[in-house]
């Protein structure tokens, strides 16, 4: 073995102790060989006295926070995180927006049947519990509550009103209104930057909602 | 991989490096400290495209250790070899060569090379690089790493031997 092809054996064997893997027993240089593992295992660092300190002391600088931070999205998946949180962010608005549009001619049924299950009942079911004559003229809801301008109110924008909480965990909507009194009873008049309308408040019959049917 | 990711990975490395060249620990932990500080700066411009990150750090380390050196030698100070020998009076190299004899022995033979062997074998046994790519780093044929590889090692065996006899 010429000293080129033993240089080519040792460096081989050696990168394969530098990788982890034990010196080859046919090593040409025995003695080499021992001597490269020794050196490969050799580890000072413990000397160093400022491992922990240089650390935290390279984290506190401005440029540590700045590169932390660009190495952070130099992460494809936080970079697509961000970007998806960026969205939901942007979204959210429009999101709450869209889910107050309530139709006209159902919002005035839920709020005046709150202990009827009505949810999951389709529309026709809740219709057919009017009288009648309110049913066949076909303004269930308009003739009930007249004094709320929904068709005006659903264009104006949303606002938010302070949320408190009506008990039992029930969170309720709170407004500021003017109480005046009516000629069978009283209501609240409500002033918005586009309308003015009046809650009514007074005493009704279930007839005036309700179909009695005798079995 | 993040900064601190980096520094955790290759301190000890890097150190190890720099131990091979600068004689006392202090020394070694003021240029270790040099070359994360410009790693630390320069961290947005690595491109991992371009390479493996420990061989972006120790073309850091190689120029701090040139840097050091250059700056020794204008200052007029001892050389390698003969700090090599005075770390062997400080107290606290001396209770780690107590312990590690081995470690203080493998330091003095490297000391014993020449400048270039010296670089080689630091690179060789502390960065993980191959041959291919410390031969990229230096400038060197990948053959002629091989064969100073090799030369190095026989070197240092024959150093010791001797020192063994005496």
């Amino acid at each position: 073995m010429n000293e080129s092809e033993l240089i080519e054996e040792f460096n081989r064997e050696l990168d394969s102790v530098l990788q982890g893997g034990p010196a080859a027993p046919f090593s040409p240089d025995p003695g080499a060989m021992e001597l490269a593992s020794c050196i490969a295992r050799a580890d000072f660092s413990e000397e160093s006295l400022i491992k922990e300190s240089l650390r935290d002391r390279l984290a506190a600088e401005p440029a540590g926070f700045l590169v932390s931070l660009r190495s952070l999205f130099a992460n494809n998946s936080v970079r697509a995180a961000m970007a998806a949180a960026v969205l939901v962010i942007t979204l959210l608005p429009l999101a709450r927006r869209h889910t107050g549009c309530v139709p006209e001619t159902q919002a005035p049924v839920m709020a005046a049947l709150p202990q009827v299950p009505s949810p999951l009942l389709p529309v026709r079911a809740r219709v057919s519990r009017l009288p009648a004559a309110l049913a066949a003229s076909g303004a269930a809801g308009e003739e009930l509550f007249a004094a709320v301008p929904m068709g005006r109110l659903e264009t104006e924008p949303i606002k938010a009103f302070p949320i408190a909480s009506a008990g039992s965990g029930s969170p309720i909507v709170l407004a500021a209104g003017r109480e005046v009194k009516l000629e069978n009873g009283s209501g609240i008049v409500l002033e918005t930057e586009g309308a003015v309308f009046t809650l009514e408040r007074r005493v009704i019959a279930p007839e005036d909602i309700f179909e009695r049917r005798v079995i | 991989m993040t900064f601190n990711e980096m520094y955790d990975r290759y301190f000890n490395k890097v150190y190890n490096y720099v131990r091979y060249h600068v004689g006392l620990p202090a020394e070694a932990d003021d240029v270790t400290g040099r070359i994360f500080e410009a790693a630390l700066r320069n961290f947005g411009t690595y491109d991992a495209g371009r390479g493996p990150v420990q061989g972006w750090l120790f073309g850091i380390a190689r120029n701090a250790v040139i840097d050091w050196a250059r700056a020794r030698n204008h200052r007029g100070e001892v050389s390698l070899e003969d700090a090599g020998e005075q770390a062997g009076t400080e107290p606290r190299m001396e209770a780690i060569l107590e312990r590690k004899e081995e470690a203080g022995l493998i330091l003095e033979a490297v000391a014993g090379l020449d400048e270039r062997s010296r670089d080689i074998i630091a690179l060789k046994f502390s960065s993980g690089m191959t041959n291919r790519e410390i031969a990229l780093m230096t400038g060197i044929g990948e053959s002629n790493v091989s064969i100073l590889v090799y030369r190095a090692v026989k070197k240092m065996q024959t150093f010791l031997a001797d020192k063994r006899k005496l």
